[in-house]
């Protein structure tokens, strides 16, 4: 955990004790990545065979991804997983429940024939700018790897 | 003042009736089942619908792929189940489609499917 989380969580647990002390609840509850329309499965992407499946086949599974890259020799497909709820209890008030959702990414890499070459699943940090880091950085390395060593 | 404890019990059993309430409605995605599709697009026939017809009745498709092999419509779902690729007076919490149709090289719609994004 970099320092920067850590001081979110010490502020974020400092902040549950002074509100629990004046009858104020806020618990966080982690629960297993679940529920959102739209979720492509580990289980959905274990049916998409490398060098079979087409880009065609893909589409017509998960429909069009959010984004595309190099004449769509990258699709990455964006949705939402709930992590957890927010439960939050205020006393004489009532009480209320708030997801704690993160991005999820899918990426694919296609051959120049439009077959499936390679994928990955990446999240999103719950904290930093750098939404999407990882998933450039996966293309990157695909770039490097697609140039392979130098005689 | 000090909270009293029925006051916090109180709280804390309505945060987790919440909770409850929320994890029990959370739906799973889902490849809507091809007799939906036919239903409410009853003219695609996969092997007998052309690209001329799909583009006539459906106007321009949202995304093209594969030297336009591949096309996907957004199509919404009103309050009462009708699809469209009209958004018409669907709001922003209606329900969202992918409506993805293969052609074969020929221009005859090969295969479809409708995928449900939201």
């Amino acid at each position: 955990m970099r320092a920067s989380e850590r001081l979110i969580v010490c502020v974020g647990l400092a902040l549950i004790s002074a509100g629990a002390v004046s009858g104020c609840i806020i618990l966080p509850v982690p629960t297993p990545a679940h529920s959102g329309v739209g979720v492509i499965t580990e289980e959905a992407v274990k049916s998409l065979t490398p060098e079979e499946t087409t880009r065609a086949e893909v589409l017509l599974l998960f429909g069009a991804p959010a984004n595309r890259y190099e004449e769509d020799r990258f699709f990455v497909y964006t949705f939402e997983r709930t992590h957890g709820y927010l439960l939050v209890g205020l006393a004489y008030v009532g009480g209320g429940a708030a997801p704690m959702k993160k991005v999820h990414y899918l990426a694919l890499e296609f051959t120049s024939t439009g077959r499936l070459l390679r994928q990955a699943f990446f999240e999103q940090p719950w904290f930093g700018k750098d939404r999407d880091g990882a998933v450039q950085q996966w293309m990157k390395e695909a770039h490097e790897s697609s140039k392979g060593p130098d005689p | 003042m000090r909270p009293k404890l029925p006051a916090l019990i109180g709280s804390l059993v309505a945060a987790l009736a919440t909770l409850l309430l929320a994890s029990g409605c959370a739906q799973h995605a889902k490849v809507v089942a091809p007799e939906i599709v036919n239903e409410q697009f009853r003219f695609l026939r996969d092997g007998e619908t052309t690209q001329h017809e799909i583009l006539a009745r459906l106007g321009e498709p949202r995304h093209l792929f594969e030297r336009d092999r591949v096309v996907v419509y957004l199509v919404y779902e009103d309050y009462y189940g009708h699809l469209s690729v009209d958004r018409g007076n669907v709001d922003e919490n209606g329900r969202l489609y992918h409506l993805v149709i293969q052609f074969t090289s020929e221009g005859a719609m090969e295969r479809h499917s409708l995928i449900r994004l939201q």
